[in-house]
């Protein structure tokens, strides 16, 4: 004689509590890996922010190796009209009034000519002629140069002066300039 | 409760309802831990044994494990529901043991016994005897072909008879009356209501007799037939010499006294089965004889031997003839035929012990099973140790996730960092700025070259110097532009400066001068070591005299006039090479 208990029993003693206790795993397990993703994500994050700190930190610590040096350039950058480059050349070749003599033609080119034409930023050319001997120019071209470290040397001739026993000396600059 | 109740809420309990009835039943009775509410009486260590005389029951105590038998207080057989509980309490309290944990109650069925032969042949293909042994109980009209015939009255059973000339043809069915049911099943739901476990059997007498007492004559060399002389009836069994069961035969008595046509029926039925001599062994099995059994026999049996027999007893009391064999042990071997399958595997199947006053199917069907029972224990441990191990995981778990959180990357604050793309980008033009400014190209750098170039003896005149710095070709794709520098040195020299010109015109000799120029200028933009760096020289040496006048009025005198071409790369890996991008 089947029993009409057995099939209650089996469901409600058996199946339904093991499947209560499979519900019970699942969501545990759930839960915990959750969390783990959760504080996996969390340790995640921290390590990238620690990471994003550090990677900050060493470019703020670039940024910083170029304090000073920056407001400098912008000097640079702006200070490079004309007449500045003309008072430039003047002061700094002062001392050798003897034996040097700045034809004051210091002559705005376009600025599609030379090395600052290959490039992007916004340059102009400059055209100088030095009438002087060969020493009293150098040194003073090392001046201005040191002080206009934006000017870039396209061409250079030296020549004798046919007027004196000085050296022509023509040159040509493409000058970076400000943005 | 009448059967209909109980079968109606059987019903109504549903699914969940049983479920529940299992738990009440779990928690307020013993049936999830004795289990005697499910096993057999013949099992059981303590039973009453009911004897049926007139219209009581004479009442025997059999203490199993003792093996002793004492008379009880008889009952009668139509007592009430109270008089049957002070039954069952003066039995508790002052037959059974203290501490007795369950009871059987056996009734041996000795009133009226019939006997049915139907056609087995119908039953072959769904296995024969065994195949109706349990379709009888319910429908005995269909097995033994006689829709008169009711399991509401009588109680049916089948008997193997294994040595029946017709025994693929034709089964034995026994049937008895079913009074004394209803009186069982009070006494099993007193045992319910009183958490008691009594379990009950109706034995039919003439089947237990018939089982044993032809094994107590020894072995015989021809067919025998033994006689159960009841009150009311007599109970054939033709037996071959062996001890095969050939035939079963119920003969009612006339005013309780044998009939007259005995012999003859007798003699019909051994014809039938082929037993020419007839011998009969008789038990008498009355508890009150007004005429011995032997006088009876010898007044009706003139053409049959018979033999009359005392069933063997070893009780102190006088017991009834089915009692005092009730304890013979049938695997004894001491007794006869046990080879043979009457007294083998039919005995071993507990033919002779079927229960013809069994709970109704409502009775049963209104209680779990032993096996729902065991079930329903098996699914509480497995609750309690899932529930555990359910609940260790879960704090395994919850202590993992504490493990977890306690990471000390957990508990670190995020700190605010500062806006990377804009200080890469600061950083970019910074360096795009520095870029653009290093030293690249300046004009006294160069004079500082072509002074390193010669010495500064009078034996080198210039006459003219050109150097360019321009863009070379090939930088199309990469974001820094190559750079291409010349130099064209011209002038006059006299036959002093050739071992320089000889230095000059040489990859190793011009490298010196500027490696020399860079290091007095200190400017990277001449040192010709880098590989990205390339020099070369072309000198034009021509022997041509001249004389030069010079200031102070001297005139100097040259022998060769010449021409220096210099040409350096620099690719566009170079640290000089020319950015192109924006600032």
């Amino acid at each position: 004689m089947k029993s009409k208990f057995k099939l209650p029993v089996l469901l409600f003693g058996i199946i339904l509590p093991l499947f209560s206790f499979l519900i019970c795993i699942i969501v545990a397990k759930k839960i915990k890996s959750g969390q783990v993703a959760k504080v996996e994500q969390r340790s995640e994050n921290v390590r990238k922010n620690l990471e994003e700190k550090k990677r900050a930190d060493a470019l703020q610590a670039q940024v910083n190796s170029f304090d000073g040096k920056n407001s400098q350039w912008e000097k640079i950058f702006e200070s490079s009209s004309y007449s500045d480059v003309s008072h430039l050349v003047v002061d700094a070749s002062k001392e050798f009034n003897a034996d040097f003599r700045f034809s004051g033609e210091v002559r705005l080119g376009d600025n599609a000519s030379g090395l600052g034409a290959e490039s992007k930023q916004n340059s102009t050319t400059y055209s100088m002629t030095f009438t002087g001997t060969y020493q009293a120019v150098q040194e003073t071209l090392l001046r201005v140069e040191s002080e206009l470290p934006n000017f870039v040397l396209n061409r250079i001739t030296v020549s004798p002066d046919r007027d004196s026993n000085l050296l022509d000396i023509e040159l040509s600059y493409s000058a970076w300039q400000k943005s | 409760m009448s059967q209909e109740h109980q079968h109606e809420e059987t019903r109504q309990e549903g699914f969940f309802g049983k479920y529940r009835k299992c738990c009440r039943l779990a928690r307020a009775s013993s049936r999830g831990r004795n289990p005697a509410w499910y096993q057999d009486v013949s099992s059981l260590g303590h039973q009453i044994h009911f004897y049926e005389v007139g219209n009581q029951y004479f009442a025997f105590y059999f203490n199993v494990s003792a093996g002793t038998w004492v008379t009880v207080s008889p009952v009668s057989s139509t007592a009430d529901d109270e008089a049957l509980q002070q039954y069952l309490d003066y039995i508790r309290s002052e037959v059974l043991p203290p501490k007795t944990k369950s009871l059987g109650f056996m009734i041996h069925l000795n009133q009226e016994v019939s006997v049915f032969e139907f056609p087995l042949s119908h039953w072959e293909d769904e296995g024969g005897v065994a195949a109706v042994r349990d379709l009888i109980h319910t429908d005995p009209g269909q097995v033994l072909q006689d829709r008169t015939l009711s399991a509401d009255k009588n109680s049916f059973r089948v008997y193997p008879t294994p040595a029946s000339p017709s025994v693929e043809t034709t089964g034995c069915a026994i049937a008895t009356a079913t009074r004394g049911e209803d009186f069982l099943k009070r006494l099993r739901d007193l045992g319910v209501e009183a958490n008691f476990p009594i379990r009950t059997l109706g034995l039919c007498s003439p089947l237990l007799l018939m089982a044993r007492l032809p094994r107590t004559f020894g072995n015989q060399d021809k067919p025998f037939c033994t006689m159960l002389r009841f009150e009311d009836f007599s109970f054939f069994g033709f037996f071959t010499g062996a001890g095969e069961l050939i035939l079963l035969r119920s003969v009612r008595n006339t005013n309780k006294k044998l009939p007259h046509n005995l012999e003859s029926n007798l003699l019909a039925s051994a014809a039938a089965v082929e037993i020419s001599e007839l011998e009969v062994k008789a038990f008498d099995c009355r508890i009150q004889q007004e005429e011995s059994l032997e006088n009876e026999l010898s007044g009706i049996l003139f053409n049959c031997v018979f033999q009359t027999f005392v069933p063997p007893t070893q009780s102190e009391i006088t017991l009834p003839p089915e009692l005092s064999v009730f304890q013979i042990e049938d695997s004894n071997e001491g007794l006869s035929f046990s080879e043979t399958e009457t007294f083998g595997q039919t005995i071993d199947d507990n033919y002779h012990l079927q229960d013809f006053l069994p709970p109704s199917s409502v009775e049963v069907e209104a209680l779990p099973s032993g096996f729902d029972m065991k079930l329903f224990r098996l699914g509480r441990l497995m609750k309690f140790a899932g529930g555990l191990a359910v609940m260790s995981f879960m704090a395994w778990t919850f202590l993992g996730i504490l493990k977890v959180r306690k990471n000390a990357d957990f508990s670190q604050e995020i700190q605010s960092v500062p806006d990377i793309a804009a200080l890469t980008q600061k950083l970019g033009k910074l360096r795009s700025t520095e870029s653009y400014l290093i030293p690249r190209s300046r004009a006294w750098v160069n004079m500082e070259l072509i002074s390193q170039m010669f010495e500064n003896d009078g034996s080198v005149m210039l006459s003219e110097v050109e150097h360019t710095a321009a863009p070379a070709r090939g930088g199309l794709a990469t974001a820094k532009s190559p750079i291409e520098k010349t130099w064209t040195i011209s002038g006059l020299a006299n036959t002093q400066a050739l071992s320089r010109f000889d230095t000059l015109n040489t990859q190793e000799g011009m490298k010196e001068v500027f490696k020399r120029a860079s290091e007095v200028t200190n400017d990277e933009s001449l040192d010709p070591s880098p590989n990205s760096r390339n020099l070369f020289i072309v000198l034009e040496l021509d022997r041509r005299s001249s004389e030069v006048a010079l200031s102070d009025g001297s005139t100097r005198y040259f022998t060769h006039k010449f021409t220096i071409k210099i040409r350096q790369t620099f690719s566009a890996a170079d640290k000089i090479a020319l950015p192109k991008n924006k600032i």
